[in-house]
């Protein structure tokens, strides 16, 4: 097996351990099916954010999520009843999710690693450069109100 | 018993997460002092006083490292537990953390349980009462 491949198997683990613990603890939600490993969102806008790290390990954690997803993570986050998240509500609920999977997957990846993540960069309704031609699996995790895409770039190691 | 606690985070969704949790976790309050970063807390705090704080980690203009310096610096405040709430799960920064002398390190994403049992431990004579049935 490759490097690259050890690699990107060793990003894919990783989420897949931490999206469902951060999914379920905070946001009370769980996940529908199986996660489906290499498949990447479909074109057409969606709700995303990045978060940069550097330190042990460089890259980033990104995320994709329908409207429908994005509003209902919102409305669990923050515990909103008979009131719509307005859009700053969404982008730092997504923001806040991007962060905390990445620090949970890297801390899984390298527990004893040290690392800098940067604020996350979210955008509503972007549509996503050739999501399919990334150097990074995409994951893709179904919850009741969309599919949730998640992928994870380790580009080096120090 | 209540106690008095404040949350320090530059988000105040987070803040309002942060104590939600506290209240599921079973925990009761009487005031919850809110602050945006380490200095405001530290301004909050000049003339007060709580049973225990939790802290983000990064925070801009004072992050939680820095108040926690500033914490075990000041003779009437030194002694006041300080929980550090972050996504930042590496032994690395635990280990700096606890070297100053936080009480715990909780790894976001956390139960209100684990947070419940993390104050119970830090403050004395605070217990939980039963966690909310809805969200067991």
């Amino acid at each position: 097996m490759s490097e690259v491949n050890s690699l990107h198997e060793g990003a894919s683990a990783v989420c897949l351990a931490a999206v469902p613990e951060v999914l379920e603890t905070m946001f009370f939600e769980s996940i529908a099916e199986s996660p489906d490993v290499g498949s990447p969102p479909p074109s057409g806008a969606l709700d995303t954010s990045r978060v940069d790290f550097e330190g042990s390990a460089r890259g980033y954690l990104v995320l994709a999520s329908p409207s429908s997803l994005s509003i209902s993570l919102a409305e669990a986050f923050l515990a909103l009843e008979d009131q719509c998240p307005s859009a700053s509500d969404i982008e730092f609920v997504l923001g806040e999710l991007a962060n905390m999977l990445c620090g949970s997957a890297l801390g899984r990846f390298q527990p004893d690693g040290s690392f800098r993540l940067s604020t996350p960069m979210t955008h509503l309704a972007r549509t996503l450069a050739e999501p399919s031609q990334t150097g990074f699996d995409w994951i893709r995790f179904s919850l009741d109100n969309g599919p949730l895409f998640v992928g994870l770039e380790l580009e080096a190691f120090e | 018993m209540q106690k008095d606690i404040m949350i320090v985070d530059d988000s105040p969704a987070m803040r309002s997460f942060i104590k939600r949790t506290v209240v599921i976790g079973g925990l009761e309050m009487r005031r919850c002092l809110e602050a945006g970063n380490g200095e405001e807390a530290l301004t909050l705090l000049r003339n007060d006083t709580v049973d225990v704080i939790l802290t983000d980690f990064n925070m801009p203009v004072m992050d939680g490292e820095q108040l926690v310096q500033n914490l075990r610096v000041d003779e009437r405040l030194r002694r006041v537990p300080v929980i550090v709430i972050s996504t930042d799960s590496t032994r690395k920064r635990m280990l700096s953390l606890q070297s100053l002398g936080v009480h715990g390190y909780l790894c976001k994403p956390f139960t209100p349980e684990r947070l419940a049992r993390m104050l119970c431990a830090a403050v004395p004579g605070w217990r939980a009462r039963e966690i909310e049935e809805s969200f067991l």
